[in-house]
């Protein structure tokens, strides 16, 4: 008998393992594969929750998604940077389309919203994929999948409507992942919405292209945007995102009279550089969006992002006050409990016009959309 | 009397460097295996990850030497242990420095960062000590013919088991990792120069070796070298504080006027956390009528006994295991302890077995079980014991995960298992969807309507209120996770650590890889086991990979029974070694058979194996600690000499003149199949298999060597000589 195994070639062998394992882990390292996930699946996709996207044009590598600064090219099989739009057979689909993994009802103050329909409930839904990558993204386990690898309902467009009416929702809110990478489930609910009469509010990181944008705000009623940051660089390497683009957004949504809310972030060491934020504030104030609700809202340690501290309460005081100095004259902070910047203060005369705890309203005192004190319009959506 | 004659001098230097390295290789891996989890991403698959680059590495620098042997040892041995002690404090330097340059500041970077971040740190040092191991050998072959790997493996093993016994047994917890690795650096770099005459080691080489243990000596005691080199992994905040204890590195930090305790670099506790401390105490109280004693698991105490006392709660027992963590998060709270709180500074699973009190409600107050120490106070048997410390109508609440809109497969999964723990020794379960999760038990009744209920008994709160907490959007949101748990998921276990199992696999899915991805850092194996001599190299990666396995099974064992790892894991390490040093100092015949010498210890320790779980079961059902420590003990000696045992026959195969480039391809091979076993185990087959299993696993690795090994010999003939 011999000690010695059967002779092999070895470099075969290495080689072999090697190549194996070194594609997988590429495909799973980069969900937003560089190869075909449904080669050849042109007559095998039978996705039912699939629909032709829209915003998008032949390129020669494939189809050229134009729904996001992103502008992913895709191939054949391919699937976008958002995970939910895929190339087959040179037509780009969305396959969160009746296909939301969150479906909650809750505050509206939640959001957050605190100039529009208070004290109402919002039905919430969401699918799965975002075109951002942010480091500290709570809903990270809905927005870094794609629909195929979540747990979803099955809600089309007019099931969320009817679903919405029966819970007594005064609104839809399109929220949790990013409702601009589910664009045509976002567009056709809130289109069924609007029939019906109730309300369309985006949650959204405002990193959409113009057209597209303008084609939603026509049927939406209020958004909350994040602006994550006034630094392109910050931008970037927190989310892999576009502070000039977002910027737009907010422009546009304003521009077309949709009622707008902004949440800032404050993230020790990321986004707390104060003269970042008296510039973001001045920029809000000199484009006309003073009177733009403006949250800045406290960090906690999540996802990738879990080696910092929560943000202390006197950075986010500080934000306000440099807001309140630039300008803005909505300014809230939010995640701190019982803070009194989650009340609003009439702009004109100072005086406590909603007394909020939480997601309740303790008090109100804004009649037809003016201060009770000073009668001062105070905007918002009131009613 | 007879001088000693130039071989038996060489012997003895070669002996007492290999004491030296396996000194000095053992105290800095496990300073490493510590820091740089702490620096990165604190988890079993971190170090388990760590512990497999560090064997590779290794074990590529044991096959470096055959190819690359120096043409006069003699001289290059002093000049490689001086740099072996200079190294490891200069690398952890590096590791500290670098931090913000390879991931971005406060991320936990994916796993890929940190395995190339450890190969390229670990490989000087590794390497290094992996070239000097055959190469100090061979000394041993040139002064003594029998069996000289065998005794170098004696030796580094002795040497590996004074090192972690000195300085993680009596030293963790006193100095810091870093001044361990000043103080070993200046050891080797006193010894070295001394242990070599003056014409392989000039004068000049001793006047800087000693300057510079001097200056290690220096920067070690006289400055803050921690604080210090620590400050990049705290950015923008102000370190206050570093501690080095034995259940991880405490760092208190201030940033703009806000103080927040970190443990291994994760964030620990906020002392100003209304809400959070809210939410620990009043989902769970305002379920007990009058409560008047509470047991809180975990630490935060101060903000969580304000709220306690709010319910007219008399006494509150607080168990922390870290004994350095109370006086930190106490800091701004003292006036707690006229407030009825009594801190415990035990182990929370021996402290509810043993203490007969009984409680109106038991608050954990941990983060979620990401790593074996955590799981233990998630697991069905802790909860039977709490169940069984609690009065009528007593509840117990256990936090499971930050709030969140949707759990991902691994998630619910992990959430599953944690609340079928709780129903196998309560009769309710609620869950409460806050900031955070809860998971409420208790035998009563239990209900969503917290608010009206804290009202009812008087207690005010700013966040638990009905301003925050709807109890039909709560009960909505919470029939919406329950219908989403897995029936089918086994209840976490001590021996069955699943919940662990799954917050590893959800950290793996968070950095977009599968579980399996980290298998990638084992493709090398192959080039070190099928080459010439497969055999006896297979059946050492087999010894290799199941003693590793093994010992990983006892450590989570023994984390799981005892629940003291982090302060006697160096026990532990050094049980194993101690055994590792008997069993290859044993004297080998060298007129019997080897083959089937072989395969009856590849049997000896495969029915050793497979007896294990017996003795964890006595372990378990034991009341003495001190005989379970000391059976535990007993275990890992006795794996570490059978492995010995093996290594020592198959080198003896191969110590003949001529042959003794081989040991370096079978200690490579040895650190190869442990590197596998170390990591494997840990992420694999105990959280998957259980304990129990794993042993009949590693039964079975050992008994299919054996076999191997009887069948094809491990020369062909089967015998030597």
């Amino acid at each position: 008998m011999s000690g010695h195994l059967p002779a092999m070639n070895k470099r075969e062998f290495l080689r072999f393992c090697a190549a194996g394992v070194g594609y997988a882990f590429l495909r799973d390292m980069t969900k937003a594969s560089p190869f075909p996930v449904n080669a050849g699946s042109r007559e095998e996709f039978d996705w039912k929750w699939k629909k032709e996207a829209l915003f998008y044009r032949k390129s020669a590598r494939g189809v050229k998604c134009l729904k996001c600064p992103n502008f992913c090219d895709l191939a054949d099989g391919e699937t976008g940077k958002c995970r939910n739009r895929e190339n087959h057979g040179g037509t780009l689909y969305s396959i969160a389309y009746g296909n939301p993994c969150a479906v909650h009802v809750d505050p509206i103050e939640k959001k957050p919203l605190f100039h529009f329909l208070p004290a109402t409930r919002a039905f919430s839904i969401a699918a799965a994929g975002c075109n951002l990558r942010c480091l500290n993204c709570q809903n990270w386990q809905i927005s870094q999948f794609s629909p195929r690898e979540t747990r979803n309902e099955e809600l089309f467009p007019d099931d969320v409507v009817r679903e919405a009416r029966q819970e007594k929702c005064a609104s839809i809110a399109y929220t949790y992942s990013e409702p601009t990478s589910f664009y045509e489930y976002t567009l056709d609910t809130a289109v069924a919405a609007r029939r019906k009469g109730i309300r369309n509010i985006l949650k959204s990181n405002g990193t959409i292209n113009e057209e597209p944008l303008r084609r939603l705000a026509s049927v939406l009623d209020a958004a909350n945007i994040d602006l994550k940051t006034f630094d392109a660089a910050v931008y970037k390497k927190l989310s892999e995102g576009f502070l000039s683009t977002v910027l737009r957004t907010l422009e546009v949504l304003k521009s077309v009279g949709v009622w707008l809310e902004i949440t800032y972030l404050v993230i020790p060491t990321w986004t707390d550089d104060f003269e970042k934020i008296r510039s973001m504030c001045s920029w809000l104030v000199a484009k006309g969006l003073a009177d733009c609700p403006l949250h800045f809202t406290r960090f906690m340690p999540l996802y990738k992002l879990n080696r910092l501290p929560p943000t202390p309460v006197g950075s986010l005081e500080r934000a306000r006050k440099i807001a309140f100095e630039a300008g803005v004259r909505y300014v809230y902070v939010g995640n701190v409990p019982g803070h009194e910047a989650e009340n609003t203060y009439c702009h004109a005369c100072g005086k406590k016009i909603v007394e909020r705890r939480g997601f309740t309203i303790v008090s109100m005192r804004i009649e037809k959309g003016k201060c009770a004190f000073c009668s001062a319009p105070i905007p918002g959506v009131w009613s | 009397m007879q001088p000693p004659r130039e071989g038996e001098r060489s012997g003895g230097r070669g002996s007492t460097a290999l004491v030296l390295l396996g000194f000095s290789t053992l105290v800095t891996q496990t300073v490493f295996l510590r820091e740089i989890p702490a620096v990165y991403t604190s988890n079993e698959l971190t170090i388990g990850c760590t512990l497999a680059v560090w064997m590779t590495l290794t074990g590529a620098g044991s096959a470096l030497e055959r190819k690359a042997h120096p043409r006069n040892p003699h001289r290059c041995i002093p000049f490689l242990l001086l740099a072996l002690g200079v190294l490891p404090p200069l690398l952890l330097a590096v590791l500290f420095t670098t931090r913000n340059v390879i991931a971005a500041p406060g991320t936990s970077p994916g796993l890929l960062t940190i395995l190339l971040t450890a190969g390229v740190l670990l490989a000087p040092f590794c390497l290094l000590a992996g070239y000097l191991f055959p190469l100090l050998a061979s000394f041993l072959n040139e002064s003594k013919r029998t069996s000289g790997a065998g005794r170098a493996y004696a030796w580094e093993s002795a040497g590996g088991a004074a090192g972690v016994a000195i300085f993680t047994v009596f030293l963790a917890g006193v100095i810091s990792g870093y001044q361990i690795l000043l103080l070993t650096g200046c050891v080797l770099l006193t010894v070295s120069v001394f242990l070599y005459p003056r014409d392989v080691v000039p004068l000049w080489a001793r006047v800087i070796a000693i300057i510079a243990g001097t200056a290690f000596l220096f920067v070690a005691f006289c400055i803050d070298i921690d604080r210090f080199l620590r400050r990049p992994l705290f950015p923008g905040q102000e370190l206050v504080l570093v501690r080095d204890t034995p259940y991880g590195v405490l760092a208190s930090t201030i940033f703009s006027g806000q103080r927040a305790l970190f443990v291994d670099g994760l964030l620990y506790a906020v002392p100003d956390d209304p809400a959070g401390d809210e939410e620990t105490v009043h989902y769970a109280l305002a379920q007990v009528r009058r409560p008047r004693e509470v047991l809180v698991v975990g630490s935060n105490l101060p903000g969580v006994v304000r709220e306690a006392v709010k319910h007219g709660v008399r006494r509150v027992d607080c168990v922390e295991i870290n004994p350095a963590i109370p006086p930190l998060t106490v800091v701004d709270g003292k006036g707690v302890f006229s407030q009825g709180m009594h801190i415990h500074i035990a182990d929370p699973r021996r402290f509810v077995r043993e203490n007969a009190h009984r409680y109106d409600a038991v608050l954990v107050n941990l983060p979620e079980p990401t790593t074996a120490a955590l799981n233990r106070m998630f697991t069905r048997e802790f909860f039977s014991d709490i169940h069984g410390r609690l009065r009528d109508g007593g509840v117990l609440s256990v936090p499971v995960l930050d709030g969140v809109d949707y759990l991902g497969e691994d998630t619910r999964a992990y959430v599953s298992s944690v609340a079928a723990a709780l129903r196998a020794s309560f009769r309710n379960v609620l869950i409460v969807p806050g900031n955070r999760i809860f998971l409420i038990a208790s035998d009563a009744e239990l209900h969503y309507e917290i608010p009206a209920l804290l009202e009812e008994a008087g207690v005010e709160t700013v966040f638990v209120n009905r301003a925050y907490f709807d109890p039909a959007l709560a009960r909505e949101r919470a029939d919406d996770i329950a219908s989403s748990l897995r029936r089918e998921e086994p209840p976490n276990a001590d021996f069955r650590p699943t919940a662990y199992y799954r917050t590893l696999r959800a950290w793996m899915s968070s950095i977009g890889l599968p579980l399996w991805a980290p298998l990638v850092v084992f493709l090398p194996l192959p080039a070190i086991l099928f080459r010439r001599n497969a055999v006896p190299r297979i059946c050492m990666g087999a010894a290799g990979f199941a003693g590793a396995v093994f010992q990983v099974t006892v450590i989570l064992t023994f984390q799981a029974i005892l629940g003291s790892l982090h302060r006697d894991l160096g026990v532990l390490f050094a049980a194993f070694m101690v055994g590792l040093a008997v069993g290859a100092a044993l004297r080998t015949s060298v007129a019997r058979k080897t083959g089937p010498r072989l395969a009856a210890t590849f049997a000896t320790g495969a029915v050793f194996v497979a007896a294990a779980p017996w003795v964890f079961e006595a372990i378990r059902s034991g009341t003495q600690p001190a005989v379970s420590f000391a059976l535990i003990l007993m275990l890992s000696v006795v794996m570490g000499v059978i492995v010995a045992r093996i290594f020592a026959l198959i080198v003896r195969e191969f110590s003949g003149a001529g042959e003794t480039e081989d040991v370096s391809g079978i200690y490579a091979a040895d650190l190869a199949g442990a590197a596998t076993g170390a990591f494997i185990g840990t992420v694999y087959i105990v959280p998957l298999l259980g304990m129990m299993s794993a042993c009949y696993v590693t039964s079975g690795v050992l008994a299919a060597a054996g076999v191997l090994a009887l069948a094809c010999g491990l020369r062909g003939t089967g015998t030597r000589g």
